[in-house]
């Protein structure tokens, strides 16, 4: 096993620059996932890495092995790919094998290799079946046997979850941090899928046009987002966003002149200062009529056991998001009044950047 | 099940009638096609083999006799229809693989990702099988020139005297060959091309980390992924050498010596320029039978190696 750095990686297409400067380091045994809305580059990154794409500049070093110049096979890496890219002809077992195969290895280790992951995997049953003949899930597996096989150092998953049903889904996310937890392989894994990234990451990289955004732990991404960009991917419903203007004491006025009660800053805001206030769904208060903000529920979605409430200020902006636990209380139409805990509110300048707020 | 209501029964055995009839309606007029253009030929053809058709049965069909398998007799015991037999069969032998193979790295070379000006080459390779074929027929006679043309004058650089393509009885088919590989193989690469291009990229990419070089990634990942597509341009290839007759026909004539007599140009001579049709329709018959026992065989290998 090994270590993972990706190092002032830039990638262009013609005069598309798709990869602009990321570097990475990834620490040996690291589950990173790799988030970003589509065409952020993510999957170039990825595939960088596996050395399916050349970087037009930037390093990738495995294991302290400076690997950018290497065909994919030398690199001590293994891929599972999206649409899972079994060879349809062979029968799970030769898929399994085929690596070992052509690299000549003994052909009773290559049995015993292949034996040993379709076990660590519970796909024993089905060595004798060709893709053709198995479930997403199954396919799945196999298509994961395949790069266990290879006793990689490094793990490279392209969004390997897309294709499968929602159930399956979940299911395959808890086997795989089971069996990152079972091999404890350096893995670096590509989604756009938040849940994902928040489930499964010991570090999430939230990339965007090219650049990186924030790399975290998924608490810390959560609960100090750098920006506006990163404060509103993760989570859902998405962080609510107001624009303000600081009155120099302590308070933020909105546009219709209501005002909110800041948390304290490092650095105190001037008067007139503009920013954005965010709050996440979840912190909102409904409560006291005579100390909140009033609203009226435009819209509820009801989950079952949790509700979100679309709120309307009565000023034109955008519906404010809350959720909270259904109690059948709340009905569309009805008047509520709504708080903003100061230490739960998001502050970010006029660029996006996030405004550090004083200990507390 | 057996408790199904008798109402319910009917019912479903009159929508099966219907779908009987909606089927039949609407396969008939393709099955007429086949029926006119191909079964009446082919059985007409078949009877025209027994009998000693000829330019005096089409002035008057009373002299019109069955003569039963007096024509396949003769053309067993005719050598040039051995000859032709033998020609045919070396181009089906070297052509197809020839062909199919030539067609197979056309395509992969206008679909890989590095090549600059993919659409220029697609056409370009593509060109030569709509060109007119006695106009390109012209231009390589030139080529195969013994003292001008290109291809002596490049094979000189490897030291190779000249050699007299079309006028030699052993140069003369490879020559052809050349030829008609040059001129069909941009319909086999189209073929190849969209079948390659429904090659999902990650498979390929799949066989690259795990270490299989070009040649293996086209043995155990291209090639199973196109097997219906080979086989079915083999078929297709096979069926073409069988029957070919222009470039033979405005390159050579047949000759020298009859070196290029192919069994369509011998029918051809047989019915057109002898007039003895019921001949000529006895080769065809054998013809159709030789084509069908190639297709057949080529069916079960490919069926016996997972292509189909």
């Amino acid at each position: 096993m090994a270590g993972l750095s990706i190092e002032n990686a830039r990638k262009s297409f013609g005069a598309t620059e798709v990869l602009k400067g990321v570097s990475i380091d990834i620490a040996d045994g690291e589950f990173t996932v790799i988030v970003g809305p589509s065409g952020c580059g993510k999957s170039t990154l990825l595939r960088a890495v596996a050395g399916l794409e050349e970087l037009t500049s930037g390093r990738v070093v495995i294991g302290g092995r400076d690997v950018t110049d290497l065909a994919p096979s030398e690199r001590g890496i293994a891929m599972v790919f999206q649409s899972y890219a079994l060879y349809p002809h062979l029968t799970v077992y030769e898929n399994m094998a085929f690596g070992l195969k052509i690299a000549k290895a003994d052909k009773a280790a290559v049995d015993e290799a292949v034996r040993r992951a379709a076990t660590t995997l519970s796909i024993e049953t089905l060595l004798d079946r060709k893709p053709g003949a198995l479930s997403g899930g199954q396919r799945q597996r196999v298509a994961i046997g395949r790069a266990i096989v290879r006793q990689p150092q490094i793990f490279l998953f392209d969004e390997p979850l897309s294709n499968l049903d929602a159930d399956l889904r979940v299911r395959m996310r808890y086997e795989f941090a089971e069996l990152h937890r079972k091999l404890g392989t350096t893995t670096l894994y590509v989604t756009h899928d938040q849940v994902e990234a928040m489930t499964l990451a010991d570090r999430i990289v939230v990339l965007r046009d090219g650049r990186i955004e924030q790399v975290g732990t998924p608490r810390e991404l959560y609960e100090r987002p750098a920006n506006i960009f990163v404060a509103q991917f993760l989570g859902t419903p998405r962080m609510n966003i107001a624009a303000a203007t600081a009155d120099g004491a302590g308070k933020a006025i909105l546009p219709d002149g209501r005002n909110i009660v800041l948390p304290a800053l490092t650095v105190p805001l001037a008067d007139g200062t503009p920013l954005s206030i965010g709050i996440r769904p979840e912190d909102i208060a409904i409560g006291d009529a005579a100390v909140d903000l009033p609203f009226t529920i435009r819209f509820i979605e009801r989950l079952g056991g949790l509700a979100t409430l679309h709120l309307d200020g009565g000023n034109g902006d955008d519906l404010v998001t809350c959720q909270l636990r259904d109690d059948g209380s709340f009905d569309e139409g009805d008047a509520v009044a709504a708080s903003f805990p100061a230490n739960r509110l998001h502050l970010f300048d006029a660029d996006g950047q996030a405004l550090g707020k004083a200990r507390e | 099940m057996n408790a199904q209501p008798r109402t319910g029964k009917s019912a479903s055995a009159v929508g099966r009638a219907n779908k009987t009839r909606a089927g039949w309606a609407m396969s008939s007029p393709a099955l007429a096609a086949i029926l006119l253009f191909f079964v009446l030929p082919a059985i007409a053809s078949l009877f025209l083999s027994f009998t000693d058709f000829d330019i005096y049965a089409l002035a008057d069909i009373e002299n019109l006799r069955l003569v039963g398998l007096a024509n396949y007799q003769r053309l067993l015991e005719n050598p040039l229809f051995w000859k032709a037999m033998t020609n045919t069969l070396l181009l089906v032998a070297f052509g197809t693989p020839f062909i199919v193979t030539l067609s197979l790295f056309a395509a992969m070379l206008v679909n890989s990702r590095w090549l600059k000006w993919r659409p220029v080459w697609r056409v370009a390779l593509f060109a030569p099988y709509v060109t007119t074929l006695v106009a390109t027929a012209v231009v390589w006679r030139y080529l195969l020139h013994t003292r001008y043309g290109l291809l002596n004058y490049l094979l000189s650089f490897f030291g190779v005297p000249p050699i007299d393509w079309l006028g030699s009885p052993t140069a003369s088919l490879p020559a052809i060959l050349l030829f008609v590989g040059w001129k069909t193989f941009g319909y086999n690469m189209i073929i190849f091309l969209a079948a390659l291009q429904t090659v999902p990229r990650e498979l390929d990419e799949a066989a690259r980390i795990d270490g299989a070089n070009w040649l293996t990634r086209l043995r155990h990942v291209t090639l199973p992924a196109i097997g219906p597509t080979l086989l079915l341009v083999s078929v297709l290839t096979v069926a073409a050498m069988f029957q070919l007759f222009a470039e033979p026909y405005v390159m050579t004539q047949g000759g020298p010596a009859q070196s290029t007599v192919t069994i369509l140009y011998f029918m051809y001579e047989e019915g057109f320029k002898w007039w003895n049709l019921g001949s000529g329709a006895a080769v065809a018959f054998l013809l159709f039978l030789c084509i069908m026992a190639v297709t057949l065989v080529q069916l079960r290998f490919a069926k016996r190696s997972g292509a189909i």
